[in-house]
Protein backbone atom coordinates (compact mmCIF):
# COMPACT_ATOMS: atom_id res chain seq x y z
CA UNK A 1 0.00 0.00 0.00
CA UNK A 2 2.36 2.79 0.90
CA UNK A 3 4.75 2.07 -2.04
CA UNK A 4 7.19 4.34 -2.97
CA UNK A 5 5.07 5.61 -5.97
CA UNK A 6 2.30 6.71 -3.35
CA UNK A 7 5.40 8.34 -1.29
CA UNK A 8 6.51 10.01 -4.17
CA UNK A 9 2.74 11.42 -4.74
CA UNK A 10 2.83 12.51 -1.56
CA UNK A 11 5.50 14.37 -1.39
CA UNK A 12 5.14 16.02 -4.62
CA UNK A 13 1.53 16.72 -3.43
CA UNK A 14 2.85 18.49 -0.14
CA UNK A 15 3.98 22.04 -1.25
CA UNK A 16 0.56 22.39 -3.08
CA UNK A 17 -1.58 20.99 -0.20
CA UNK A 18 1.05 22.94 2.78
CA UNK A 19 1.16 25.91 0.19
CA UNK A 20 2.77 29.19 1.97
CA UNK A 21 2.90 27.16 5.35
CA UNK A 22 5.27 24.98 4.18
CA UNK A 23 7.59 27.00 2.30
CA UNK A 24 7.23 29.04 5.29
CA UNK A 25 8.58 26.35 7.71
CA UNK A 26 10.80 25.57 5.67
CA UNK A 27 12.83 28.62 5.47
CA UNK A 28 12.19 29.18 8.93
CA UNK A 29 12.77 26.07 11.06
CA UNK A 30 15.72 24.78 8.75
CA UNK A 31 16.71 28.34 7.91
CA UNK A 32 17.40 27.81 4.35
CA UNK A 33 19.99 24.88 4.80
CA UNK A 34 19.89 23.02 1.53
CA UNK A 35 18.01 20.06 0.85
CA UNK A 36 21.67 18.66 -0.02
CA UNK A 37 22.52 18.64 3.85
CA UNK A 38 18.77 18.24 5.12
CA UNK A 39 18.12 14.96 3.07
CA UNK A 40 21.07 12.92 4.18
CA UNK A 41 20.19 14.11 7.83
CA UNK A 42 16.53 12.47 7.36
CA UNK A 43 17.53 9.76 6.54
CA UNK A 44 20.24 9.44 8.93
CA UNK A 45 17.45 9.86 11.55
CA UNK A 46 15.03 7.70 10.22
CA UNK A 47 17.72 4.31 11.02
CA UNK A 48 16.91 4.19 14.69
CA UNK A 49 13.69 4.69 14.49
CA UNK A 50 13.10 1.86 11.01
CA UNK A 51 15.22 -0.05 13.54
CA UNK A 52 12.95 0.00 16.74
CA UNK A 53 9.41 -0.50 14.78
CA UNK A 54 11.03 -3.61 13.43
CA UNK A 55 12.16 -4.44 16.39
CA UNK A 56 8.54 -4.66 18.13
CA UNK A 57 7.53 -6.21 14.72
CA UNK A 58 9.79 -9.04 15.26
CA UNK A 59 9.46 -9.22 19.25
CA UNK A 60 5.09 -9.01 18.49
CA UNK A 61 5.66 -12.14 15.80
CA UNK A 62 7.65 -13.95 18.50
CA UNK A 63 5.27 -13.40 20.99
CA UNK A 64 2.39 -14.80 18.52
CA UNK A 65 4.04 -18.27 17.95
CA UNK A 66 2.88 -21.04 20.10
CA UNK A 67 6.03 -23.11 19.88
CA UNK A 68 8.35 -20.10 21.47
CA UNK A 69 5.70 -19.19 24.63
CA UNK A 70 7.74 -18.38 27.49
CA UNK A 71 11.03 -18.27 25.35
CA UNK A 72 13.25 -15.15 27.05
CA UNK A 73 14.81 -14.24 23.42
CA UNK A 74 16.03 -10.59 23.27
CA UNK A 75 15.82 -8.77 20.00
CA UNK A 76 17.85 -6.37 18.18
CA UNK A 77 18.21 -4.43 15.16
CA UNK A 78 20.64 -2.43 13.21
CA UNK A 79 19.72 -0.91 10.12
CA UNK A 80 16.95 -3.59 9.32
CA UNK A 81 19.71 -6.43 9.97
CA UNK A 82 17.96 -8.41 13.39
CA UNK A 83 20.33 -10.11 15.80
CA UNK A 84 18.26 -12.64 18.79
CA UNK A 85 20.04 -13.53 21.65
CA UNK A 86 18.02 -16.20 23.49
CA UNK A 87 18.22 -16.37 27.24
CA UNK A 88 17.83 -19.41 28.27
CA UNK A 89 15.49 -20.59 24.87
CA UNK A 90 16.53 -23.96 23.94
CA UNK A 91 18.63 -24.57 20.95
CA UNK A 92 15.48 -25.74 18.57
CA UNK A 93 13.57 -22.71 20.06
CA UNK A 94 16.30 -20.65 18.71
CA UNK A 95 16.26 -22.00 15.42
CA UNK A 96 12.10 -21.35 15.37
CA UNK A 97 12.42 -18.09 16.62
CA UNK A 98 15.21 -17.61 13.80
CA UNK A 99 12.92 -18.41 11.42
CA UNK A 100 9.98 -16.66 12.51
CA UNK A 101 12.36 -13.39 12.46
CA UNK A 102 13.64 -13.73 8.96
CA UNK A 103 9.50 -14.18 8.02
CA UNK A 104 8.98 -10.48 9.11
CA UNK A 105 8.52 -8.11 6.31
CA UNK A 106 11.24 -5.72 6.18
CA UNK A 107 14.20 -8.16 7.99
CA UNK A 108 16.97 -7.95 5.87
CA UNK A 109 18.72 -10.43 7.92
CA UNK A 110 18.57 -12.50 11.19
CA UNK A 111 21.05 -13.61 12.92
CA UNK A 112 21.91 -15.71 16.47
CA UNK A 113 24.04 -13.19 18.57
CA UNK B 1 54.35 49.81 -7.42
CA UNK B 2 54.21 46.34 -9.06
CA UNK B 3 55.43 44.39 -6.61
CA UNK B 4 53.51 46.34 -4.24
CA UNK B 5 50.44 45.11 -6.42
CA UNK B 6 51.62 41.43 -6.61
CA UNK B 7 51.61 41.69 -2.91
CA UNK B 8 48.46 42.79 -2.34
CA UNK B 9 46.89 39.86 -5.08
CA UNK B 10 48.62 37.55 -3.07
CA UNK B 11 47.32 38.61 0.29
CA UNK B 12 43.58 39.37 -1.01
CA UNK B 13 44.17 35.48 -2.12
CA UNK B 14 45.66 33.97 1.24
CA UNK B 15 43.73 31.26 2.43
CA UNK B 16 44.95 30.50 5.44
CA UNK B 17 43.67 30.94 8.99
CA UNK B 18 42.94 34.74 9.10
CA UNK B 19 43.63 35.00 13.21
CA UNK B 20 44.28 38.55 12.88
CA UNK B 21 40.51 39.01 12.78
CA UNK B 22 39.84 37.30 15.85
CA UNK B 23 38.62 40.07 18.67
CA UNK B 24 40.08 39.33 22.27
CA UNK B 25 40.08 40.81 25.23
CA UNK B 26 42.74 43.67 25.68
CA UNK B 27 46.74 41.74 26.59
CA UNK B 28 45.71 38.33 25.32
CA UNK B 29 46.74 36.95 21.81
CA UNK B 30 46.04 34.02 19.57
CA UNK B 31 48.49 32.29 17.32
CA UNK B 32 48.85 28.99 14.89
CA UNK B 33 49.77 26.59 17.54
CA UNK B 34 50.00 23.65 14.73
CA UNK B 35 48.06 23.61 11.43
CA UNK B 36 47.37 21.02 8.75
CA UNK B 37 45.18 19.02 11.33
CA UNK B 38 41.79 18.38 8.91
CA UNK B 39 39.09 18.21 10.91
CA UNK B 40 40.39 19.01 14.35
CA UNK B 41 38.45 18.32 17.37
CA UNK B 42 38.68 16.69 20.57
CA UNK B 43 41.94 17.56 22.47
CA UNK B 44 43.92 15.79 25.48
CA UNK B 45 47.26 16.06 26.80
CA UNK B 46 49.86 13.36 27.16
CA UNK B 47 51.93 13.89 30.42
CA UNK B 48 54.97 14.61 28.36
CA UNK B 49 53.12 17.67 26.72
CA UNK B 50 52.13 15.83 23.63
CA UNK B 51 48.55 17.69 22.76
CA UNK B 52 46.86 14.58 20.95
CA UNK B 53 44.19 15.91 18.38
CA UNK B 54 41.28 13.04 17.76
CA UNK B 55 39.38 13.65 14.12
CA UNK B 56 35.76 13.08 12.97
CA UNK B 57 36.60 10.95 10.06
CA UNK B 58 39.40 8.31 10.07
CA UNK B 59 42.79 9.84 11.71
CA UNK B 60 43.75 10.64 14.81
CA UNK B 61 47.38 13.47 15.50
CA UNK B 62 50.06 14.23 17.87
CA UNK B 63 51.40 17.49 17.80
CA UNK B 64 54.61 17.57 19.59
CA UNK B 65 54.92 19.87 22.50
CA UNK B 66 55.32 23.30 22.06
CA UNK B 67 53.78 23.04 19.11
CA UNK B 68 54.76 22.44 15.46
CA UNK B 69 54.27 19.53 12.99
CA UNK B 70 51.75 17.35 13.77
CA UNK B 71 51.88 13.42 13.22
CA UNK B 72 49.38 11.06 12.33
CA UNK B 73 49.24 8.69 14.87
CA UNK B 74 46.15 6.42 13.74
CA UNK B 75 44.25 6.19 10.44
CA UNK B 76 41.20 4.33 9.11
CA UNK B 77 39.60 4.26 12.17
CA UNK B 78 35.78 5.26 12.53
CA UNK B 79 35.09 9.03 13.11
CA UNK B 80 37.44 9.08 15.85
CA UNK B 81 36.44 12.02 17.52
CA UNK B 82 37.19 11.62 21.48
CA UNK B 83 40.61 11.43 23.22
CA UNK B 84 41.79 11.34 26.52
CA UNK B 85 45.32 10.26 28.43
CA UNK B 86 45.80 8.49 31.48
CA UNK B 87 48.88 6.07 32.94
CA UNK B 88 50.67 6.51 29.40
CA UNK B 89 47.99 5.38 27.45
CA UNK B 90 46.10 7.31 24.61
CA UNK B 91 42.42 6.32 24.55
CA UNK B 92 40.50 7.11 21.42
CA UNK B 93 36.61 6.80 20.88
CA UNK B 94 35.17 5.65 17.58
CA UNK B 95 31.25 5.40 17.33
CA UNK B 96 31.35 2.17 18.39
CA UNK B 97 34.34 1.39 19.99
CA UNK B 98 36.73 2.74 22.88
CA UNK B 99 40.67 1.64 21.79
CA UNK B 100 43.97 2.43 24.00
CA UNK B 101 47.15 2.70 22.68
CA UNK B 102 49.71 2.05 25.52
CA UNK B 103 52.81 3.84 25.42
CA UNK B 104 51.68 6.07 23.19
CA UNK B 105 54.53 9.09 23.99
CA UNK B 106 57.34 7.39 23.50
CA UNK B 107 56.30 6.01 19.97
CA UNK B 108 54.73 8.64 18.22
CA UNK B 109 56.49 7.66 14.98
CA UNK B 110 55.58 4.39 15.56
CA UNK B 111 52.34 3.86 17.50
CA UNK B 112 51.71 0.29 18.72
CA UNK B 113 48.16 -1.66 17.48
CA UNK B 114 45.29 -0.37 19.82
CA UNK B 115 43.61 -2.46 22.37
CA UNK B 116 39.96 -2.28 22.38
CA UNK B 117 38.76 -1.53 25.83
CA UNK B 118 34.91 -1.87 25.31
CA UNK B 119 32.87 -2.08 21.92
CA UNK B 120 29.79 -1.76 23.04
CA UNK B 121 28.40 1.48 22.02
CA UNK B 122 25.85 1.84 19.68
CA UNK B 123 26.34 1.97 15.83
CA UNK B 124 24.37 5.16 15.01
CA UNK B 125 26.01 7.85 12.98
CA UNK B 126 23.50 10.43 14.09
CA UNK B 127 25.01 11.86 17.51
CA UNK B 128 27.53 9.00 17.01
CA UNK B 129 30.69 10.99 17.89
CA UNK B 130 32.06 10.20 21.41
CA UNK B 131 33.47 12.53 23.82
CA UNK B 132 35.93 11.24 26.75
CA UNK B 133 37.34 12.20 29.31
CA UNK B 134 38.71 10.80 32.60
CA UNK B 135 37.10 12.59 35.82
CA UNK B 136 38.59 13.11 39.54
CA UNK B 137 37.64 9.65 40.61
CA UNK B 138 39.66 7.49 37.86
CA UNK B 139 36.50 6.49 35.89
CA UNK B 140 36.17 6.99 31.84
CA UNK B 141 33.31 9.42 31.46
CA UNK B 142 31.50 8.39 27.80
CA UNK B 143 28.10 10.92 26.54
CA UNK B 144 25.94 8.72 24.25
CA UNK B 145 23.64 10.94 22.63
CA UNK B 146 19.83 10.73 21.44
CA UNK B 147 20.52 8.47 18.12
CA UNK B 148 17.91 11.71 16.58
CA UNK B 149 16.71 15.13 16.51
CA UNK B 150 13.86 14.81 19.22
CA UNK B 151 12.68 11.08 20.17
CA UNK B 152 12.30 9.50 23.19
CA UNK B 153 14.62 6.48 22.70
CA UNK B 154 15.85 3.49 25.02
CA UNK B 155 17.74 3.90 28.31
CA UNK B 156 21.51 3.80 26.65
CA UNK B 157 20.77 7.18 24.90
CA UNK B 158 20.97 10.48 25.90
CA UNK B 159 23.05 9.73 28.97
CA UNK B 160 26.31 10.60 30.26
CA UNK B 161 28.16 6.94 31.41
CA UNK B 162 31.32 6.07 32.81
CA UNK B 163 33.43 3.00 33.25
CA UNK B 164 36.23 1.74 35.05
CA UNK B 165 38.96 1.01 32.02
CA UNK B 166 40.16 -1.77 33.64
CA UNK B 167 36.73 -2.98 34.34
CA UNK B 168 34.73 -1.96 31.25
CA UNK B 169 31.16 -2.12 31.99
CA UNK B 170 29.24 1.12 31.87
CA UNK B 171 27.67 2.64 34.14
CA UNK B 172 24.50 5.73 33.83
CA UNK B 173 26.00 9.08 35.28
CA UNK B 174 23.19 11.09 34.22
CA UNK B 175 19.88 11.70 31.90
CA UNK B 176 17.98 13.67 29.92
CA UNK B 177 21.36 14.83 27.94
CA UNK B 178 20.82 15.01 24.30
CA UNK B 179 24.24 15.64 23.30
CA UNK B 180 27.33 16.61 25.04
CA UNK B 181 30.80 17.09 23.20
CA UNK B 182 32.31 18.77 26.01
CA UNK B 183 32.22 18.51 29.89
CA UNK B 184 34.93 19.22 32.70
CA UNK B 185 35.07 18.84 36.21
CA UNK B 186 35.45 21.68 38.82
CA UNK B 187 38.69 21.92 39.96
CA UNK B 188 37.68 22.20 43.93
CA UNK B 189 34.75 20.95 44.12
CA UNK B 190 35.76 17.93 41.71
CA UNK B 191 32.00 18.21 40.33
CA UNK B 192 30.81 17.43 36.90
CA UNK B 193 29.85 20.59 34.66
CA UNK B 194 29.34 19.28 31.05
CA UNK B 195 27.52 21.44 27.70
CA UNK B 196 24.68 20.26 25.74
CA UNK B 197 23.38 21.28 22.67
CA UNK B 198 19.61 21.70 22.31
CA UNK B 199 17.26 20.17 19.62
CA UNK B 200 16.56 21.38 16.45
CA UNK B 201 13.41 23.21 14.25
CA UNK B 202 11.88 24.97 17.01
CA UNK B 203 12.91 28.11 15.81
CA UNK B 204 16.10 30.49 15.52
CA UNK B 205 15.45 31.34 19.08
CA UNK B 206 14.50 28.60 20.97
CA UNK B 207 15.53 26.09 22.40
CA UNK B 208 18.90 27.44 24.25
CA UNK B 209 22.21 25.28 24.40
CA UNK B 210 22.56 24.32 28.04
CA UNK B 211 25.73 24.53 30.66
CA UNK B 212 25.41 22.04 33.11
CA UNK B 213 25.95 20.88 36.26
CA UNK B 214 26.14 17.93 38.08
CA UNK B 215 26.79 17.30 41.46
CA UNK B 216 25.66 13.92 42.13
CA UNK B 217 25.01 10.75 39.75
CA UNK B 218 21.20 9.90 38.92
CA UNK B 219 20.09 13.59 37.75
CA UNK B 220 17.64 14.19 34.86
CA UNK B 221 18.52 16.82 32.50
CA UNK B 222 15.07 17.26 30.72
CA UNK B 223 15.85 15.79 27.39
CA UNK B 224 13.13 15.25 25.25
CA UNK B 225 10.62 16.05 27.49
CA UNK B 226 11.88 19.68 28.10
CA UNK B 227 14.41 22.15 26.90
CA UNK B 228 16.66 24.83 28.82
CA UNK B 229 15.14 24.24 32.16
CA UNK B 230 11.64 26.02 31.02
CA UNK B 231 10.36 25.05 27.60
CA UNK B 232 8.49 21.71 27.34
CA UNK B 233 8.79 20.21 24.06
CA UNK B 234 6.00 20.64 22.07
CA UNK B 235 5.94 16.94 20.81
CA UNK B 236 6.81 15.31 24.12
CA UNK B 237 6.86 17.67 26.79
CA UNK B 238 2.88 16.85 27.09
CA UNK B 239 2.09 16.02 30.54
CA UNK B 240 5.05 16.41 31.56
CA UNK B 241 6.56 19.96 33.69
CA UNK B 242 10.08 21.08 33.74
CA UNK B 243 10.48 20.96 37.49
CA UNK B 244 10.68 17.22 37.09
CA UNK B 245 14.14 17.92 36.04
CA UNK B 246 17.58 19.95 36.84
CA UNK B 247 17.41 23.14 35.13
CA UNK B 248 20.70 24.61 33.27
CA UNK B 249 23.22 26.35 35.24
CA UNK B 250 23.36 29.08 32.46
CA UNK B 251 21.03 29.06 28.71
CA UNK B 252 23.87 29.25 26.41
CA UNK B 253 22.70 30.98 22.51
CA UNK B 254 20.16 28.99 20.79
CA UNK B 255 22.01 27.34 18.37
CA UNK B 256 25.22 27.84 18.80
CA UNK B 257 26.39 24.31 18.86
CA UNK B 258 28.42 24.49 22.33
CA UNK B 259 31.03 21.87 21.69
CA UNK B 260 34.19 21.77 23.95
CA UNK B 261 34.33 23.53 27.84
CA UNK B 262 37.19 23.63 30.27
CA UNK B 263 37.58 24.70 33.55
CA UNK B 264 40.67 27.50 33.57
CA UNK B 265 43.27 25.96 36.01
CA UNK B 266 46.29 27.72 34.50
CA UNK B 267 48.29 30.85 36.14
CA UNK B 268 48.93 32.38 32.70
CA UNK B 269 45.46 34.17 32.22
CA UNK B 270 44.37 37.34 34.91
CA UNK B 271 42.52 36.12 38.27
CA UNK B 272 39.41 36.97 36.95
CA UNK B 273 39.38 33.87 34.66
CA UNK B 274 40.55 31.37 37.23
CA UNK B 275 38.21 28.67 37.70
CA UNK B 276 36.17 30.30 34.72
CA UNK B 277 34.97 27.71 32.27
CA UNK B 278 35.60 28.52 28.23
CA UNK B 279 33.28 27.25 25.97
CA UNK B 280 34.04 26.34 22.19
CA UNK B 281 30.96 27.50 20.11
CA UNK B 282 31.46 25.78 16.97
CA UNK B 283 27.75 27.60 15.44
CA UNK B 284 24.96 26.81 14.07
CA UNK B 285 24.08 24.92 10.73
CA UNK B 286 19.87 26.11 11.22
CA UNK B 287 19.93 29.10 12.52
CA UNK B 288 19.02 32.84 10.66
CA UNK B 289 21.76 34.72 11.15
CA UNK B 290 24.22 32.40 11.96
CA UNK B 291 25.48 32.31 15.49
CA UNK B 292 28.31 30.60 17.48
CA UNK B 293 31.40 30.64 15.86
CA UNK B 294 33.43 32.05 18.74
CA UNK B 295 34.93 31.00 22.11
CA UNK B 296 32.81 31.95 25.16
CA UNK B 297 33.38 32.18 28.71
CA UNK B 298 31.19 31.66 31.99
CA UNK B 299 32.55 33.04 35.28
CA UNK B 300 30.93 31.14 38.48
CA UNK B 301 29.95 33.00 41.68
CA UNK B 302 29.30 30.89 44.65
CA UNK B 303 28.68 28.12 42.48
CA UNK B 304 26.64 29.50 40.52
CA UNK B 305 26.91 31.25 36.92
CA UNK B 306 27.32 34.68 37.30
CA UNK B 307 28.14 36.02 33.60
CA UNK B 308 28.12 34.43 29.89
CA UNK B 309 30.33 36.66 27.90
CA UNK B 310 32.06 36.30 24.49
CA UNK B 311 35.42 36.05 24.85
CA UNK B 312 36.99 35.66 21.25
CA UNK B 313 35.27 35.76 18.27
CA UNK B 314 36.09 36.70 14.42
CA UNK B 315 35.42 33.44 12.84
CA UNK B 316 32.02 34.67 11.59
CA UNK B 317 31.79 37.73 9.86
CA UNK B 318 28.74 38.99 7.52
CA UNK B 319 27.45 35.78 8.23
CA UNK B 320 30.49 33.64 6.48
CA UNK B 321 33.15 31.78 8.45
CA UNK B 322 36.05 30.65 8.16
CA UNK B 323 36.74 28.60 11.14
CA UNK B 324 35.19 26.97 13.83
CA UNK B 325 36.04 26.17 17.53
CA UNK B 326 35.31 22.53 18.59
CA UNK B 327 37.03 21.68 21.67
CA UNK B 328 39.75 23.62 24.25
CA UNK B 329 42.39 22.57 26.65
CA UNK B 330 44.89 24.50 29.13
CA UNK B 331 48.24 23.74 28.20
CA UNK B 332 50.88 23.26 30.48
CA UNK B 333 52.16 26.80 30.23
CA UNK B 334 48.74 28.53 31.27
CA UNK B 335 47.88 29.20 27.39
CA UNK B 336 44.76 27.90 25.81
CA UNK B 337 44.85 25.60 23.05
CA UNK B 338 42.14 25.53 20.25
CA UNK B 339 40.71 22.98 17.85
CA UNK B 340 38.79 23.96 14.72
CA UNK B 341 38.08 21.70 12.20
CA UNK B 342 36.95 23.88 10.09
CA UNK B 343 40.01 25.15 9.50
CA UNK B 344 42.10 22.29 10.45
CA UNK B 345 44.21 23.90 12.87
CA UNK B 346 45.07 24.19 16.66
CA UNK B 347 45.25 28.15 17.96
CA UNK B 348 47.04 29.04 20.77
CA UNK B 349 45.40 31.94 23.23
CA UNK B 350 47.80 33.29 25.52
CA UNK B 351 47.97 36.31 27.94
CA UNK B 352 50.95 39.05 27.60
CA UNK B 353 49.74 41.54 29.65
CA UNK B 354 48.69 44.97 29.15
Amino acid sequence: MRSLAMRLALLLALPLLGGCDLVRFYVNETSGVPPTKLVPLFFQEREYAEDQRLIAKVRGALAAEPGLRGADIAVDAYKMQVSLQGRGASPDQMAKALAVARDVPGVKSAEIR
Amino acid sequence: MRRLLILLLLGGCASGPRVDEIKLPPGFRISIYAEGIPEARSLALGDRGTLFVGGKEKDVYAVPPGGGRPVRIAAGLQEPHGVAFRDGALYVGERSRILRYDGIEERLSNPPQPVVVSADLPPYKHHGLRTLRFGPDGLLYVPVGAPCNICEPEEKYAVITRLDVRNPMREVFARGVRNTVGFDWHPRTKELWFTDNGRDLLGHEAPPDELNHAPRAGMHFGYPYCHGGDLLDPQYGQRRSCSEFAAPAQKLGAHVAALGMRFYTGAQFPAEYRDAIFIAEHGSWNRRPKSGYRITVVKLRDGKAASYEPFAEGWLRNDKFWGRPVDLIVAPDGSLLVSDDHAGVIYRVSYAGQ
